[in-house]
């Protein structure tokens, strides 16, 4: 009875031990996978920031332009109907946005 | 202690010791995909946006209506890859609901700059700046949440 209560005590430190052990490593190999992620940016934490401050500075355009009273660009705008090339969202690192 | 005592004890620390690695790997990995996921559709999104910024400051609004429509639908993608997703801990939970609100309100955002692009193509002014105004409340909304879901993750 005595020898089973001790291997349950010591089931149970393993399994804390274990715990830990499996947490760091996770820990470890988080840090690795950032790394690998930082490659194509500069800060990964700080990128939705900046994709953030891209949709503010969209959203300030588009409501300046709204208020304008200036007329469109009617001509350029028809042009290159099909023109795609531009697409954006398709590279995933340095993209410069360009329209026309 | 006898000899079998000790070998079932071996046993179960071992069992303990392999389902506590498993449970911890597969925790990390939930979280991890949830990141990636996140910062892949927020990239897009954000790409997406400038090109709108570009049509809209060129004063090109037929561009920027179909660059809004295609903002949308991305939004409305990132909104599905990121409720695939399992996070294994609280705060992923909490990252993942909040990313899902951001994406819903970039949907938005994306709806009314293609309204705020159709209101002008038919010269009306005042109703494409109503358009852009609530575009800019929603898209502020969703930058918020964005930020917060990130930094959850990080």
């Amino acid at each position: 009875m005595k020898s089973n209560k001790l291997a349950l005590f010591a089931m149970l430190l393993c399994l804390a031990g274990g715990l830990g052990a499996a947490t760091a490593f996770a820990g470890k190999s988080s840090d690795s996978l950032q790394q690998t992620t930082t490659t194509c940016s500069d800060d990964q934490g700080d990128n939705e920031q900046g994709d953030a401050n891209d949709i503010a500075a969209a959203a300030n355009q588009v409501a300046k332009e709204a208020e304008s009273q200036q007329g469109d660009d009617e001509q350029g705008d028809a042009q290159g109907n099909n023109d795609n090339s531009d697409e954006q969202g398709e590279d995933e690192c340095g993209d410069d946005g360009g329209d026309d | 202690m006898t000899a079998g005592t000790t070998r079932r004890t071996i046993g179960l620390v071992a069992a303990a010791l392999v389902l506590a690695a498993t449970t911890a790997g597969v925790a990390h990995a939930g979280n991890a995909s949830l990141k990636r996921t996140l910062a892949s559709w927020s990239h897009r999104i954000g790409a997406d946006a400038r090109g709108i910024g570009l049509s809209a400051s060129r004063r090109h609004p037929r561009r920027m209506m179909l660059r809004a429509n295609h903002f949308r639908h991305d939004a409305l993608l990132a909104r599905r890859a990121l409720a695939a997703q399992r996070p294994s801990t609280a705060r992923g939970w909490r990252a993942r609901s909040l990313a899902l609100a951001a994406f819903r309100s970039y949907a938005v955002v994306g709806r009314e700059w293609a309204l705020t692009g159709a209101a002008r193509l038919h010269h009306r002014k005042l109703l494409a700046a109503r358009h852009a105004a609530v575009a800019k409340r929603f898209a502020a909304k969703g930058n918020r949440q964005l930020v917060a879901a990130a930094r959850l993750l990080r």
